[in-house]
């Protein structure tokens, strides 16, 4: 009985890694097929450093990944201090709701909201709301309420007294929250960006209907559907798609190892 | 809180004594400028500070859990008011070494708080809150978290610094022997109001009411009628005894009730059986307490007295005593 509990465990994680193992795998065959081992071989990363499409596509992933990472941040930290500061479940509902939103439904509201409503509104002004500005106000949007959560986490533990020393022995406002609070949560809000940016990296659906018909804004998941739809799939989509799943699994780990770091 | 009127000298150990709940560390908190009052007004060093930030009152508060900066070493916690006030970086480090010198922490200067043990926290709070030489310094509870033997070190450190500094010091606290030990003078509060504020003797030897004799020590409380009132001063009858007590105070009528206060110390306990002056009692219980020995007296019925007596010679459970008292160490109390 001892070993046969475990089984159960063993069987989801195997079917939950059974597809990665597959997909990193066949990212080192020789072969022409992704499904087809043909012997190890690197030549697939090779090909995907030398695909010059790829170089704007990585651009994209990174600037998106970035500005949005970092508006999602500020304004995900300024969201888990006012509504921590105050009594307000209906507000804190508000706030954790879209995390509980599918994304397609987060993605065909977003491009409702700026093909019908934003780009027009726009428009007379001479203003274009172009691809980029686009999906970084995507991302943004189904970023804050992680970062929220995360940081909230971190501003159970503060000791409403430090600000208060703060003020007490001179501190503004501003420098209160400067030299203590903010080194306090500093933590949790670095791991909040870490998440932002590997679920920016990653996203499809936000990115896709975010994008404006036509531009040919592509980032890497974007690019990898185009991919496969073209030529039929070649094992250079598993390098890319590898590579992508490391940069995400980095960042994950940084997050977690920043919010343990933070409690101990 | 509701018509709290404190005036706090310069230079004073000051305390605010209560239970919990009676409004004191609110009282510290308005002299911070953490809360506002509703009404009245707030002077310190004489200009009023109600409308005054916290940040610019020339008090400063040490927290009752140090409230020390987690992420700063003891060096920087300690500066952090300097750093604010924009002292000169070399002027910084002379002054938080002298300051980190007056609580014997130069030893942990480069530890983070978390690194140091509760009496060692509290001085590190205490030379942070007193490096930038605030007017007053505000201690909510400073040494509750603290282990008896080591509460009893830190109160003698605290009373010498504060004499040393000769700043006003302004503390709070529920243990009335540190209040009396401590303080020049002291207020105790009571549901949201002074109940009585002046020395420590004063309050002790002179409880104005019956929860002041009770809170500061302990007491025994007799219940009396006043019998006669006029110009030369008011008698009272005390209840069950039939003794009549001379009244000082003024605005007493006849047929009024009175409660006096008597302290266990002050009641005389004679042994040796019949023919001992004094009113008959039976020994209920003995305790003994080192320097003395209490008993627990059943006196009038359905009414028990306390007394502290001298540990020889000491009565045994049931037997019967006398016991005693001077008229003056009666002491007529209010109510509540």
């Amino acid at each position: 009985m001892g070993r046969l509990k475990f089984l159960p465990a063993a069987a989801a994680l195997a079917f939950l890694w059974a597809p990665i193992a597959v997909l990193a795998a066949y990212s080192f065959t020789a072969s022409r097929h992704a499904t087809v081992w043909g012997g190890f071989s690197l030549a697939w990363y090779a090909r995907v450093f030398e695909n010059p499409a790829l170089g704007p596509a990585l651009g994209n992933t990174l600037a998106v990944g970035l500005a949005s990472a970092t508006l999602a941040t500020a304004l995900g930290t300024a969201l888990a201090l006012s509504l921590e500061r105050r009594r307000a479940p209906a507000l804190d509902a508000l706030a954790h709701l879209p995390l509980l939103v599918p994304e397609i439904v987060m993605a065909v509201g977003l491009l409702v909201l700026f093909a019908r409503f934003l780009r027009p509104a726009l428009a007379p002004l001479g203003l274009e709301f172009s691809s980029l500005p686009a999906v970084v106000a995507g991302h943004v949007a189904f970023q804050i309420p992680y970062v929220m959560v995360v940081v909230r986490a971190r501003l159970k533990d503060l000791d409403p007294s430090l600000e208060e020393a703060a003020l007490d022995l001179g501190a503004t406002p501003a420098q209160a929250f400067l030299r203590v609070t903010l080194p306090f949560l500093a933590p949790a809000v670095l791991a909040g960006a870490c998440l932002s940016l590997s679920l920016s990296l990653d996203d499809f659906y936000v990115t896709y209907f975010c994008t404006a018909g036509g531009s040919g804004f592509r980032t890497l998941p974007l690019h990898i559907y185009a991919m496969q739809g073209r030529a039929g799939m070649t094992p250079e989509v598993n390098a890319l798609a590898t590579l992508m799943l490391g940069a995400s699994m980095g960042l994950v780990g940084v997050s977690v190892w920043l919010q343990r770091k933070s409690h101990a | 809180m509701d018509r709290v009127s404190l005036s706090v000298r310069r230079g004073e150990f000051f305390s605010l004594l209560g239970p919990s709940g009676c409004g004191k560390t609110t009282t510290l908190r308005l002299i911070a400028g953490f809360a506002t009052p509703d009404s009245g007004e707030l002077r310190i060093n004489g200009t009023r500070a109600n409308e005054v930030p916290p940040q610019r009152r020339d008090v400063n508060l040490v927290f009752q859990n140090y409230a020390l900066f987690p992420h700063l070493t003891v060096e920087r916690n300690v500066a952090f008011g300097l750093e604010i006030a924009g002292v000169r970086p070399a002027d910084i480090a002379v002054r938080v070494r002298d300051a980190l010198d007056m609580v014997q922490l130069n030893a942990v200067a480069a530890r983070r708080p978390n690194q140091l043990s509760g009496g060692q926290q509290q001085r590190v709070a205490l030379a942070r809150a007193l490096v930038t030489r605030p007017a007053v310094l505000l201690l909510d509870e400073p040494l509750g978290a603290l282990d008896l033997k080591l509460r009893k070190d830190m109160q003698l450190e605290l009373r010498a610094l504060q004499k040393k500094l000769g700043l006003t010091f302004i503390h709070v606290t529920h243990d009335q022997e540190e209040a009396l030990t401590l303080s020049d003078r002291l207020a105790v509060m009571h549901r949201g109001r002074v109940a009585q504020q002046g020395t420590p003797a004063e309050l002790y030897e002179r409880p104005a009411t019956r929860f002041v004799a009770d809170f500061l020590g302990e007491s025994n409380f007799l219940e009396g009628e006043v019998v006669s009132a006029g110009a030369a001063g008011a008698r009272a009858r005390l209840d069950g005894l039939g003794a009549e007590v001379e009244l000082a105070a003024d605005g007493l009528r006849a047929g009024q009730r009175v409660t006096f206060a008597l302290r266990p110390e002050r009641v005389q306990l004679r042994t040796g059986g019949g023919g001992v002056p004094g009113w008959p009692a039976t020994v209920e219980d003995v305790a003994y307490g080192g320097r003395d020995t209490r008993y627990r007296v059943a006196f009038l019925p359905g009414k028990s007295l306390l007394v502290r007596a001298p540990n020889a010679p000491r009565a045994q459970v049931g037997e019967r005593v006398a016991v005693g008292w001077e008229p003056a160490d009666l002491r007529l109390v209010s109510g509540d």
